[in-house]
């Protein structure tokens, strides 16, 4: 069967076309570019062509984001969307789809850590959570040095470490400038959704939490 | 007997995933819980082995993530996924992905739920199996002038299903001729925004039938059996809200018969698992076939109760690709069970759904009365899920006995908090009506119930 090449569509076909992100996205942050670009027209039978049509420049009007793939079926019908999210955070926008796919794999795609709820390792200190559920590096590869040590400056948008998830590495990016005080998850270490990866105390104290 | 699994991660949350958790258990398989960020301090996080946050409180972000389920599964070693009902538990490609990771999804194959899964396809698959439908066409309906076509062929009233429903929903009865086209062209809004699928169909639509439906469970082995049937006539908006095993005033003759025709029907498309096969049961008699449940359901507990068996436990067996232990023959029904589905859900005001902190949850107790629930008293009615809060089920040697401790247990129960209110009072009117009593209700009895106490 397969009418889709990514296993994921539970989330598109359930979101209704107006909640955010594409396939690969966990709550309100951008994983860009796990999902691959590409056009899919399966089987569409020629009594329903102009209605497809129809409906297929009405989804992708609809979207919250440039669209990344779309896959038309009918009969044992299946309308999957992926897009692009709009910039969901305020800083760091996912990395674009194309650029993803000029580069060689495997290629981290851009994340940005879930925003953290204040207090955890004092007021000032902001914590970078996981987006998904994955393993956790804290180097590009087991031979290079880690991105980020305990004491360094990190700014907005540099990489913290990546989550691998179903073979797809996900960069997690800070999304405030200040300087690392803990490197909380282990390298190689499997992360839940939520879990604490590094701790930055930010230069701007407004910003911790 | 030596484990099946060594790990059987569930996919799902509430009462089912406690439920699943459970049999789990009691074949020493471990569990691991997956839970979103709301549902932290659940049952069955407490009673899992091992539980993994894969994500936020709306469902299309947790409990329909398919790429943290999996990853959560790899990471904990879990060998089997368990869907329960709802979420991903019907999905077919959620069990593809599963398979590609040599993960054991819980149900029958992906193919063959992928073809009963499509209302239409499984009328065709049923069709050629033998089974009796209703009136209607087969295949979908491509336009409005074809439906009106075999709507006054078949005869009004009529029925306008879409293919993929489920839950009640893109279902329209019409009764008038000249309000076909219209009824027609808002089904297939109605398919296709909720269900992404446009197709729908037309059959007979019966006023007085009742819903009656066939537990079937069928090995990879060739064993199949049936395990008796149910009556889920009670429904508000073609959701159930009263399930009893067996169904009242049904012959021995007609219960061999479709439970018969179920498990060929099953066996027609090489099913496996646990399923469920739904029929009309007219005013004289006939059985029409509905659709098939690929999932266990939330009514199964009725069926474990007259048949002491366990109905998850069997499927893990059967998805470990055990033989079933058992034949038709050695199928025994007992007494009769009834299950009242608790929702959190206002009767009096259309039943929306109601939110809230349980100040209060005590529960029922005595002979034959079982409760399933993933709640406990301080625990919170989440917004983002299904409202219901638990289900009472109650056993006994007949069905007066069963009504009777369902009755006990009602007026037992106590589920209070700020803003939450539930439909057992409403269950307890349907218990204290001389028409469901007598066995005599049918699809339309809740409208005529709610309109007279009203």
């Amino acid at each position: 069967m397969s009418t889709n090449g990514t296993g994921t569509n539970g989330t598109t076909t359930s979101s209704g076309g107006t909640s955010s992100g594409g396939t690969s996205t966990i709550g309100a942050v951008g994983v860009g570019g796990a999902v691959e670009v590409h056009h899919e027209v399966l089987e569409v039978r020629q009594d329903a062509l102009s209605e497809l049509a129809e409906q297929a420049v009405a989804l992708s009007r609809s979207l919250a984001g440039p669209l990344r793939r779309i896959a038309l079926s009918r009969g044992e019908v299946t309308v999957e969307v992926d897009w692009q999210e709009a910039a969901a955070a305020p800083v760091a926008p996912a990395a674009p789809v194309a650029a993803v796919h000029a580069a060689a794999a495997p290629v981290p795609a851009t994340a940005v850590a879930a925003p953290a709820e204040a207090g955890e390792a004092g007021a000032a200190t902001h914590t970078v959570r996981a987006p998904l559920v994955g393993t956790f590096y804290t180097s590009p590869s087991p031979e290079e040095p880690p991105f980020v040590s305990t004491g360094d400056t990190v700014a907005v948008g540099q990489t913290l470490g990546i989550v691998e998830a179903m073979k797809l590495m996900n960069t997690i990016v800070s999304d405030v400038a200040g300087r690392v005080v803990e490197v909380v998850a282990g390298n190689g270490s499997p992360v839940e959704f939520d879990q604490p990866l590094v701790r930055i105390e930010p230069a701007d104290a407004a910003l911790a939490g | 007997m030596t484990p099946v699994f060594s790990k059987v991660l569930i996919a799902n949350r509430g009462e089912i995933a406690v439920r699943v958790a459970r049999a789990c258990r009691s074949l020493g398989v471990g569990v691991v819980a997956v839970h979103s960020t709301a549902d932290a301090d659940s049952a069955v996080v407490r009673m899992a082995d091992q539980a993994v946050n894969i994500g936020p409180a709306p469902s299309r972000f947790s409990y329909l993530n398919i790429p943290n389920i999996i990853e959560a599964a790899l990471q904990t070693g879990a060998d089997a996924i368990h869907p329960g009902y709802g979420f991903l538990s019907e999905d077919p490609d959620f069990a593809e992905v599963c398979a590609d990771n040599g993960i054991t999804f819980i149900g029958p194959r992906p193919d063959v739920m992928a073809r009963l899964g499509n209302k239409a396809s499984a009328r065709s698959e049923m069709a050629a199996a033998g089974l009796p439908l209703l009136p209607g066409v087969v295949d979908p309906v491509a336009t409005a002038d074809e439906g009106a076509a075999i709507a006054d062929d078949i005869g009004y009233p009529v029925v306008i299903k879409a293919a993929a429903g489920g839950g009640g929903r893109g279902i329209t009865v019409v009764r008038d001729p000249a309000m076909f086209r219209q009824a027609y062209t808002a089904t297939r809004r109605t398919a296709h925004s909720v269900f992404r699928d446009s197709t729908v169909y037309v059959e007979r639509y019966l006023d007085r039938a009742r819903h009656i439906e066939v537990q079937v469970l069928l090995d990879e082995h060739g064993g199949g059996v049936h395990l008796g049937e149910r009556d889920c006539s009670v429904q508000r908006r073609h959701q159930k809200l009263v399930e009893e095993a067996p169904a009242a005033g049904l012959s021995p003759q007609q219960r061999e018969e479709i439970g018969a025709a179920a498990v060929r029907g099953a066996q027609a498309v090489g099913y496996t698992g646990a399923g469920t096969f739904e029929f009309l049961l007219d005013d004289r008699g006939n059985f029409s076939f509905m659709e098939v449940n690929c999932r266990i359901q939330v009514e199964h507990p009725v069926t474990e109760m007259v048949t002491g068996l366990d109905l998850v436990r069997e499927q893990i067996l059967v998805a470990a690709g055990r033989p079933l232990s058992f034949r038709q023959e050695d199928v025994r029904l007992d007494g009769a069970a009834v299950e009242c589905r608790i929702n959190a859900e206002d009767p009096a005001r259309g039943f929306t759904p109601t939110a809230g902190l349980l100040d209060v949850f005590d529960l029922p107790g005595g002979p034959g009365v079982r409760v399933d629930t993933g709640l406990t008293a301080g625990a919170r009615i989440s917004p983002h899920y299904d409202s219901l809060v638990a289900k009472l089920i109650a056993w006994g040697p007949d069905r007066e006995q069963a009504l009777a401790r369902m009755r006990t247990a009602l007026a037992e129960m106590r589920v209070e908090g700020r803003g939450v209110v539930t439909t057992r009072d409403l269950h307890l009117q349907v218990l204290n009506d001389p028409v469901f009593q007598a066995g005599q209700h049918h699809t339309g009895f809740l409208d005529g119930a709610t309109a007279l106490s009203a």
